[in-house]
């Protein structure tokens, strides 16, 4: 008879094992049911079947799994990705961000070398230590010093303006800062130009803002289109500034270099707002699900023609950038031919200009002729989330961080242009121990009692989970 | 080189194995050996499967859809495991044809789809001559048509209009005073004579193209043949397994085809025989013949109906094989009469065409 492959999978027991044992006795001859309970026949069969049962339980179902994709989970995914599709999985990465350093009056100036200054963060408990060396200069300011924490990890990012940074090595009147600007920073800029963007305005809301350079020559003489969170580009002509941008307040100065071409047509500025104090987001080993999905779109580089795959596993696999992409959509662009919308996201959501670029940079060399690939963050939409829920009162503190974590790893995990069920949300809730129910009429997403769709074919959304949740608890 | 053997055939003292003949060459002490020993042998037999369960020419049945995700293809219920199990194997053929409208008619075909027709609104279309041979470069069977031409230049797009660019940056509608800047919105002109298919008024969107099916094809049609030996009844078996999830689907059943001896007065199905893969159709009296019986869910078109697991096979089978710039703005099958654009050198107004028809549309993510 034939073993299928679940019969392969299945782990038996020590029991089975032994029962498999004494049927293959008893087709000997052997009248192994009058063996008695402790005989010396029955002794013997059970030490053998579990000096086997390793093979029965472990190897054969591992050997059979770890050649499977659908089957085969970390260490035995890892090999198969290594040995058959030739792929290694993206390691774990550390968050890196700017901290401002401030000495009060009279203190300073303290030097210091790389590794000597260690911070942590109240709220999260997280440490991080400085890259480089530096000096806090006396009764003064040092910005921009980087700093990267202890472990590899999603969970190392810390909001900005926390207010809450210590020095654990310490510098006495020093305080820190975290501080991230309405625009991040700098601009990331592609291209050959020596010009640049002065960015102004009071922005409204989450935005992505690319920058196309359509004609060359100095401000105010180069021709430029903006994309505003993936929508179609649209051309303001050659003009020097622009003020509220799509009207959310966004000002746009096109400044020139000091030499050279300021804007050569082809060049692209991309930056987001709100700005971040992070440079790279941390991000936790290459989950088995992207991993798997990286094997299988391996396949689509066999072909001299791009498909939308072939983009997909360029995006997932670039080498500097390592685990930060977990999620990944393309669509063609609605409105140009064989343009293609490459929209990226991490854990934690939206990537840092620098990680968009770098993604860009590498799909950008390997793109098929013609097609114009545009790597691209999805801007963030808030989500609050309301409703009446009954507690037990004595896991009221227990029942409120669960939520939250549940929240949280649902709403920010939907993915891009994903849907947020509202069914969901009410499930995960009963799900948590101490939940008692839950008054259903009342439960909302943004104020409306329905799923919420994030973006459409032409804008690009991803979820940011508001917190604290804004569930009204009822203690019972 | 050593003499292969197993596990009892060592213990037994076989081929210089073992050398107790006090036990294993007595009654018992044989017994004994050969129990213990098949035991040992049953589990490498499995170990040797199981390392060979992800190789397509020895993994199990119920392992080819795990090899097939893996090779990234879609094996389906129309085709039979040795043609599954080659398509594996030669997938790397395949793959490098990823892209090309052959190898996304071919994949179309295995996975119950045959048939289909590729239009782009650039005036080509793609078929295939013949059904493909699984391992084998279908290239050979591209047939490339050119679509109908336009008898009048294109230019569907709106007016040609001037929008006006404001010092603020912000578009308004037609020339605003004091605007820095215009610009003009023109549509493209598509001269007469060229080969089109047009999806709609957009005449510079060229990366387009619709899957079309002219005729039926499995996925879209449910049926089986009933076929009685001298009998009463006979069995009939969909040629789609996985078309109903239960047992709540409507059938016909046509009329028979009498291959020798006399007809029957009536047959018709017997809905106790009935399961979501098969059922029985029952005589009134033996007969000898075959009858076609179509099989189908409540309001749909007997004729023209897909599961949705089907249609999300083909939509992904599409998205997977198509260029990743282009846009497939649908799946579009002729259910009766004449189908706009296509054949090609169809002509409106020929003699004998009346109005009238259906094309059912499916549309793509």
């Amino acid at each position: 008879m034939t073993t299928t492959l679940q019969q392969l999978l299945t782990a038996l027991t020590q029991t089975q094992a032994y029962n498999d044992l004494l049927g293959f006795l008893s087709a000997e001859g052997f009248p192994v049911t009058a063996w008695p309970a402790g005989s010396v026949e029955r002794t013997e069969m059970m030490a053998i079947s579990s000096v086997l049962v390793d093979v029965v339980t472990n190897y054969i179902p591992a050997i059979a799994g770890g050649n499977f994709l659908d089957y085969a989970a970390t260490d035995w995914l890892r090999l198969l990705a290594a040995q058959k599709f030739n792929l290694e999985y993206n390691k774990a990465t550390a968050t890196v961000g700017l901290v401002t350093l401030t000495a009060a009056t009279g203190s300073g100036p303290y030097p210091f070398n790389a590794g000597d200054l260690i911070i942590t963060f109240g709220a999260s408990g997280n440490r991080y230590t400085n890259m480089f060396s530096g000096t806090v200069p006396l009764s003064g300011d040092l910005p921009g010093v980087l700093f990267r924490a202890a472990f590899a990890g999603s969970q190392y990012n810390d909001p900005a303006n926390s207010g809450d940074i210590t020095l654990v090595t310490p510098l006495p009147g020093v305080s820190l800062t975290n501080p991230a600007g309405d625009y991040s920073d700098p601009v990331e800029h592609v291209g050959a130009g020596t010009g640049d963007l002065t960015l102004g305005g009071t922005p409204i809301g989450s935005h992505q803002v690319l920058i196309n350079i359509d004609s060359s020559g100095a401000s105010g003489v180069a021709s430029w289109s903006y994309q505003l969170d993936g929508a179609p580009f649209v051309s303001v002509g050659a003009v020097s500034s622009v003020t509220n941008l799509g009207g959310d307040g966004i000002n746009i100065t096109l400044v020139n270099g000091g030499s050279g071409t300021s804007f050569v047509e082809g060049d692209t500025y991309l930056f987001s707002t709100p700005g971040t104090w992070i440079q790279d987001q941390g991000s936790d080993d290459e989950s088995n699900d992207s991993l798997k999905g990286r094997c299988r779109g391996r396949w689509s580089s066999l072909s001299d023609i791009a498909t939308e795959e072939y983009y997909d596993v360029l995006a997932r696999s670039t080498p500097s950038v390592g685990s930060q992409v977990t999620q990944v959509i393309v669509l063609p662009d609605a409105e140009i031919n064989n343009r293609l919308n490459i929209i990226v996201a991490g854990p934690e959501g939206a990537l840092p200009g620098g990680t968009v670029d770098d993604i860009q940079a590498y799909v950008s060399s390997r793109p098929r002729i013609t097609d114009n690939p545009v790597v691209q963050s999805p801007a963030e939409v808030d989500i609050a989330l309301a409703g009446t829920v009954y507690v037990s009162f004595s896991q009221l503190a227990t029942a409120q961080a669960a939520a939250q974590t549940a929240m949280l790893d649902y709403v920010n995990g939907v993915g891009i242009n994903g849907t947020i069920l509202l069914s969901r949300i009410i499930e995960l809730l009963m799900e948590i121990t101490g939940m008692i129910k839950i008054n259903v009429a009342t439960v909302t997403i943004n104020s409306v009692a329905a799923d919420f769709v994030l973006g459409d074919s032409s804008t690009f959304e991803a979820a940011s989970l508001t917190i604290p949740l804004g569930l009204t608890w009822v203690t019972v | 080189m050593a003499v292969q053997q197993t596990i009892a055939q060592w213990l037994r003292g076989e081929g210089g194995g073992v050398n107790i003949p006090w036990f294993s060459g007595r009654e018992n002490g044989a017994a004994w050996v050969n129990g213990w020993g098949g035991y040992v042998d049953a589990q490498i037999s499995l170990l040797k499967e199981a390392a060979r369960a992800n190789w397509p020419d020895y993994g199990p049945t119920d392992a080819l859809p795990h090899q097939a995700g893996d090779a990234g293809l879609i094996v389906s219920q129309f085709e039979v495991e040795a043609n599954q199990r080659t398509r594996i194997k030669t997938a790397w053929g395949d793959h490098g044809r990823r892209g090309q409208p052959v190898e996304l008619l071919t994949q179309l075909y295995w996975a119950g789809w045959g048939g289909s027709v590729i239009v782009q609104q650039n005036g080509l279309g793609y078929s295939l001559s013949a059904a493909p041979t699984a391992g084998t470069d279908p290239t050979g069977l591209l047939v490339i048509t050119d679509l109908g031409e336009t008898i009048a230049d294109l230019n569907l797009f709106p007016a040609p209009q001037r929008e006006g660019i404001t010092t603020s940056g912000q578009t308004a509608a037609l020339s605003p005073a004091g605007a820095a800047s215009t610009r003009v919105i023109t549509s493209k002109t598509i001269p007469a004579g060229n080969s089109w298919w047009m999806f709609d008024s957009r005449t510079d969107l060229c990366n387009r193209f619709a899957v079309i099916f002219p005729s039926s094809t499995p996925a879209l049609l449910t049926y089986g043949i009933a076929t009685f030996a001298a009998a009463t009844f006979a069995t009939v078996t969909w040629n789609n397994s996985r078309r109903f999830q239960d047992e709540n689907y409507l059938t016909l059943v046509g009329a028979p085809v009498v291959t020798s001896g006399s007809p029957p007065g009536s047959i018709y199905e017997s809905s106790s025989g009935r399961t979501t893969t098969s059922t029985t159709i029952t005589a009134s009296s033996a007969w000898t013949g075959t009858a076609l019986v179509i099989a189908f869910p409540a309001g749909t078109n007997p004729f023209c109906n897909a599961s949705d697991s089907d249609l999300n096979v083909v939509r992904t089978i599409i998205r997977r094989w198509k260029p990743g710039t282009t846009k497939c703005v649908g799946i579009y099958a002729l259910v009766s009469g004449l189908m706009w654009g296509w054949p090609a050198d169809q002509t409106w107004g020929d003699a004998g065409l009346k109005w009238g028809g259906q094309v059912i549309t499916f549309s793509t993510p």
